[in-house]
């Protein structure tokens, strides 16, 4: 005979880390009930889904938890209005920076706002790469050639065929060209 | 400095859902009676962040049932509301009545 249906042990063990310990045996408890109702209702695969859904719900506080326990010789209270910042306590600056993180998270409470900070974020990604790309390949690396100091510019002045050569040391002129196309300059 | 006594928007639905449930209040069926009467989701961790607070400032109380198997072997918190949570809400209603008091919608919507 099957004892009594529980969750997945590794959801249940995360979830359990992230409650802080006066709450935990209740909020376990009360979930685990759940679970097992959404078990019989819906199947395993639902049932699991929700659960995770519900370890995901619990991250923005234990987030919070954490960061203020990290603050250890903050004051944990907020600066009076019009102080300068740099008079702000450490702890009073990451509890800012924690309710900021909190409502962000908390925004993300619909599937349309969820998909709307991701194409946010993929999108100043994606752009900061492609500019880091082209600045680290163009002007930071040098040319994938052999010798690239010996790279020449080469442009016609149209009064001749002969055109000139710019090296990075002079601009010089072109007085012979090979049939191996290797330029001659004086 | 803020009443201990003002309730929020979740306090009030947590509040009122322990008084209907009379006894019978912990998470799993808190959480259940604010679904079906207000409609609002409300996580498990939420809903005892708040019941904390809520008891920290003795508008709650609550007891401890036996464990049982169905739980893992872990214990339920009971939840009853108190004199005290009892008169922050009535006077939580009164003041929302006060503020609806003479308030006529349709006539904006009309115009």
């Amino acid at each position: 005979m099957s004892g009594p249906v529980r969750p997945p042990r590794a959801l249940e063990w995360v979830l359990g880390r992230l409650v802080r310990p006066p709450q935990r045996e209740f909020l376990l408890g009360d979930l685990r009930e759940e679970y097992a109702e959404a078990r019989r209702d819906a199947g395993r695969v639902r049932a699991d889904g929700w659960y995770a859904r519900e370890l995901t719900r619990s991250v923005p506080g234990a987030l919070a938890r954490l960061a203020r326990a990290a603050v250890t010789h903050g004051s944990g209270e907020l600066p009076a209005i019009g102080l300068p910042p740099a008079r702000r306590s450490v702890g009073s600056r990451v509890d800012g920076l924690v309710r900021d993180i909190r409502f962000a998270l908390r925004s993300m409470s619909t599937p349309g706002r969820t998909a709307l900070i991701g194409c946010t974020m993929a999108a100043g990604i994606g752009s900061t790469t492609a500019v880091f790309t082209i600045v680290d390949r163009v002007p930071l690396r040098a040319p994938p050639y052999e010798d690239p100091s010996e790279l020449v510019t080469v442009w016609n002045t149209y009064d001749d065929w002969r055109g000139i050569v710019a090296t990075p040391a002079a601009t010089r002129r072109i007085t012979r060209l090979n049939p191996a196309g290797v330029l001659h300059a004086d | 400095m803020t009443d201990p006594t003002a309730l929020n928007d979740l306090e009030q639905l947590l509040m009122l859902a322990v008084a209907r449930l009379e006894g019978s209040a912990y998470g799993v069926t808190i959480r259940s009676e604010i679904l079906d009467r207000a409609g609002r989701r409300v996580s498990m961790a939420a809903v005892y962040a708040a019941l904390d607070r809520l008891e920290a400032r003795r508008l709650v109380r609550h007891r401890l049932s036996p464990p049982t198997p169905e739980r893992g072997g872990r214990r339920r918190k009971l939840y009853r509301v108190t004199e005290t949570g009892a008169d922050a809400l009535t006077e939580a209603r009164n003041s929302m009545a006060r503020m609806w008091d003479g308030v006529d919608l349709d006539t904006r919507r009309s115009a």
